[in-house]
């Protein structure tokens, strides 16, 4: 017997395009559905409704096989480098898996492409008899990033991929993701809270908040000419390591809202700094500003 | 490249470090946990050399040499039938293993695959298996015991080994359907999923072997109970007559009217059956503390 | 407040954990310092050391910590227990763990008030507790008094950790990554929040975070952590401006910023050493893209390369008096 007891909704109507070869990035504070939205991509997660159209067909509309190939071409890396790895394989085993998994590679070649990818990745070919635990986050982490490379995917989606690194180490798994996106030419989705992080990975980027789509632009664009609101606050919240920038900080009042019972209108209004009447009543259309900008707020015609 | 920079600085560790010999290390160290498993060793080994062991056979009858008191020719003593009781006992362990060993593989048979199943599935599978484990779970056991063993006319070791086997599972689904609802959750698995692996795979490769553990544990402690149970069921009379189990040991001293000085016939088996399910226990514990997530990954 | 070759360490079964080594530092009511370092540094156990809260296997080996003229180390547990959460208070990282979660967030502040002030009327107490709710920013303070921690989202539950601390005047207030759990919106409240307070206040702060960042703006001095020890230490200005230490430039070099797009972050090579196998000579040579011969050999001393500007390498000398 089943109750519903609340309707969460973490993704509200979203629609976007992800273009081949570029590095997009989705960037939002808790609870704007991110994570979700990342998992449904994948069909990971089943959405309650809508479509994930890839290659001109819908997701939900491939057979077993096509789904297996769809899974060849796409991979997901993990925020937690700890429980993304299964603690009882060896290095070598979770980076092999795919190949495993999909037949492609067997025996002496399997081995051979698994320790070419662990020196792309800048560890040692004899770390695959190692377990895991044994190495430390930054590495795991690349241990991670071997395995979803190692099929040569098309598209990647990296779920806070360095959220839980230190910030040294930070550094280098950004400057390696950046590198092999150009390298392989993969279509990169990039999911992160940091938006400074995403600067430096992505060419165009989403603001989501509380399940919806507030802005998308294109890099440089975005960060020079915030439009919406949340952006600007966002963007002036981030700390600058600076002490001579002097900031206008945009303090926003209120606390980030739970899904559950959304505001009417546009999401935003309660701390909105710009808000009009209109803003609690009516949901803001899409308004493209120009080609590579768009903006979901009623500020804007 | 970052290779030989990563690398001439990593503190390298020289032994092939895997969770299992991690977990065996703590095990080694773990005093009532060794105690366990050394007490199970010897009861194994008295099982399967019991031919070669007992002084004497555990079936002959000697009128002559009822009741004797442990001497240097019976060191145990004998029983109401004249049989030397150190055979009987060392041959009982025989029947504990064999019984106790049994009972567990078929339970942990039926008990895991429902349990991985309604974990893993979800859905109407896992309400029917809820709702079965707690049916099963809620009656108490020796009322089915009675209830089957009484309408069946064979009172053989195996009837009473396929029931207790049946009766069992419900722990075993129970406990690995929760971790399974847990270790679903894990990154891992997840990646696996998203690697494209099949159902059979993610199960089998990702999700049982986290399972080994908890799965021995529970095994070791059903055993104990296994022993227990065909004691309890020999007392009552439906235990299976013709072997010398020690329950069938207790329950023929007991029989025969003359426990208070006989007190050899009851003391030996009563301790074996003491001793061993204790030792079981301990070895549940011990491997528990051992598997210790937390301290171990 | 004074801190002078503070040592702090954890004698585990693996070996003694040098969690903290030399440590001296000084600061002055109404200061700000930012403790920056990546995890495993020693600056949590710095915090705490100072609140003399280090449960075995950990003990404060050596130093002294000068507080209102006493030496903090040698006072007895119930003068410590005074001062704790009376003149200095400590925020904790994670809110959720430092709130009793089967008390109401009203009995929860009430105590600390009542250990402290002694305030023994129940109405008196209550009144203060809503004023203190008030003043970090939590509307409806009278009705949440009776609510309980699961109740307050994070950036709220940060609040009332800030509340605690500041319900009994603290003169020197200890924020352990007070923001580290929170969103970057909420992050901004609360920082704005500690930075208002600390002008009513006038409490000294001791900000320790691993977000370099967040310090350029909050706080008037910096000290960078590495393995246990400081390696740089000076004003705001000084540090990012003009950092001299290996370790900091190379920090400063790897971070992602939202002004602008950099081709190459600058990465540091290697790991940080475990806290029981401390490399000889500096701690930072193995990983130091500047070092020299003697780095390996001799550990560098911490001294004064300019006015107000400290640090150990040996790639910088000592100023001449």
């Amino acid at each position: 017997m089943n109750r519903t007891v609340a309707r969460v909704s973490a993704i509200d109507d979203v629609s976007f395009k992800i273009y081949e070869g570029e590095s997009l990035g989705l960037v939002g504070e808790s609870g704007c559905g991110k994570t979700t939205l990342g998992r449904c991509i994948l069909h990971l997660i089943e959405p309650t409704d809508g479509e994930i159209i890839y290659n001109n067909k819908s997701l939900k509309s491939l057979n077993k096989k096509e789904m297996k190939d769809f899974r060849r071409q796409s991979s997901i890396i993990f925020q937690d480098p700890f429980l993304s790895l299964h603690p009882r394989m060896t290095v070598g085993e979770i980076i092999g898996e795919p190949h495993v998994i999909h037949g492609t590679a067997r025996g002496k070649e399997k081995e051979k492409k698994i320790t070419e990818w662990l020196q792309k990745v800048g560890l040692n070919p004899y770390h695959i008899y190692r377990y895991p635990h044994q190495f430390s986050g930054g590495q795991k982490q690349r241990i991670g990033i071997a395995r979803a490379m190692i099929l040569n995917p098309k598209f990647v989606i990296a779920d806070e991929p360095v959220a839980a690194l230190d910030v040294s180490v930070r550094a280098s798994i950004i400057n390696l993701m950046k590198t092999f996106q150009k390298q392989y030419n993969i279509t990169i989705l990039f999911i992160s809270h940091d938006i400074a992080v995403v600067r430096q990975i992505c060419n165009r980027i989403i603001v989501m908040y509380l399940g919806k789509i507030f802005e998308t632009a294109k890099v440089p664009e975005l960060f020079d000419e915030p439009l919406h609101p949340y952006t600007k606050a966002l963007l002036s919240s981030v700390p600058i390591p600076d002490p001579d920038v002097k900031k206008e900080r945009i303090i926003l009042e209120g606390d980030v809202p739970t899904p559950i019972n959304p505001p009417t209108g546009c999401r935003f209004h309660p701390r909105c700094f710009e808000r009009m009447p209109i803003c609690s009543e009516v949901e803001p259309k899409k308004i493209e500003i120009n080609e590579n900008h768009s903006v979901f707020c009623h500020l804007y015609k | 490249m970052e290779n030989k920079k990563g690398n001439a600085h990593e503190k390298i560790i020289e032994k092939r470090v895997s969770y299992y010999y991690t977990v065996l290390k703590r095990f080694l160290k773990h005093g009532p946990g060794m105690f366990g498993l050394i007490v199970i060793m010897i009861t194994l080994l008295l099982a399967i050399f019991a031919d070669d062991i007992a002084p004497f056979d555990p079936y002959e009858l000697n009128p002559r040499n009822r009741f004797q008191a442990p001497d240097r020719v019976h060191l145990m003593g004998t029983d109401n039938l004249g049989c030397d009781i150190l055979s009987r006992i060392i041959y009982g362990a025989r029947y504990s293993m064999i019984i106790s060993i049994s009972v567990v593989i078929i339970s942990m048979t039926i008990g895991v695959t429902l349990g991985l199943i309604s974990g893993y599935y979800g859905g109407f599978v896992d309400e029917i298996v809820t709702r079965a484990t707690d049916a099963f779970m809620a009656v108490p056991s020796f009322f089915i015991y009675i209830t089957a063993l009484s309408m069946w006319d064979v009172r053989g070791i195996w009837t009473i080994t396929l029931i207790m086997g049946i009766m069992m599972w419900p722990t075993f689904a129970k406990v690995v359907r929760s971790e399974v609802l847990s270790l679903k959750q894990r990154p891992y698995v997840e990646a696996g999923k998203s690697m494209g692996a099949s159902d059979v795979r993610l199960i089998m490769r990702y999700i049982l072997p986290n399972l080994f553990g908890s799965i021995t544990i529970i095994s070791s402690f059903r055993m104990a109970a296994a022993i227990l149970t065909e004691t309890g069921l020999n007392f009552i009379g439906l235990g299976d007559p013709t072997i010398c189990s020690w329950g069938s040991m207790i329950t023929r001293a007991h029989r025969s009217g003359a426990q208070l000085t006989f007190w050899w016939a009851t003391l030996f088996p009563g301790l074996a059956i003491t001793i061993v399910t204790w030792a079981f226990n301990l070895f549940g514990d011990g491997l528990r503390d051992a598997l210790d997530i937390k301290t171990v990954t | 407040m004074r801190i002078k070759n503070l040592s702090t360490s954890y004698f585990t079964d693996d070996g003694i954990v040098k969690a903290v080594y030399d440590v001296s530092l000084d600061l002055s009511a109404g200061q700000t310092i930012g403790i920056v370092g990546e995890s495993g540094c020693g600056k949590s156990t710095l915090g705490k050391s100072i609140m003399r809260l280090i449960r075995p296997p950990g003990k404060i080996t050596n130093g002294e910590i000068i507080f209102n003229h006493q030496d903090i180390l040698k006072m007895d547990e119930k003068k410590i227990r005074e001062i704790r959460g009376g003149d200095i208070a400590m925020i904790f990282q994670d809110p959720m763990s430092s709130l009793n979660p089967v008390f109401t967030i009203g009995s929860q502040i009430g105590e600390t008030i009542k250990l402290h002030q002694k305030i023994k009327n129940k109405h008196e107490l209550e009144e203060k507790v809503v004023a203190i709710l008030e003043k970090v920013g939590i509307s409806d303070a009278l009705r949440r008094l009776s609510e309980y921690p699961h109740q307050f989202s994070g950036g709220m539950r940060q609040r009332v950790m800030i509340a605690m601390a500041l319900s009994c005047n603290p003169k020197f207030l200890i924020a352990d990554e007070p923001t580290t759990s929170l969103d970057v919106t909420i992050q901004a409240q609360i920082l704005d929040l500690i930075g208002n307070l600390k002008k009513e206040f006038n409490s000294a702060i001791m900000l320790i975070t691993h977000n370099i960042a967040v310090v350029a703006e909050f706080c008037d001095y910096v000290a960078v952590m590495y393995a246990g020890k400081i390696i740089e230490y000076s004003n705001t200005h000084n540090i990012f401006k003009n950092p001299k230490h290996p370790y900091t430039r190379a920090i400063l070099g790897s971070l992602p910023r939202i002004d602008s797009t950099l081709e190459e972050l600058t990465t540091i090579p290697g790991i940080v050493p475990s806290l029981i196998n401390l490399p000889a000579g500096c701690v930072f040579n193995p990983r130091c893209s500047e070092k020299i011969t003697i780095c390996s050999e001799i550990n560098p001393k911490y001294v004064e390369i300019e006015p107000e500007h400290y640090t150990s390498c040996h790639l910088y000398k000592e100023i001449k008096e």
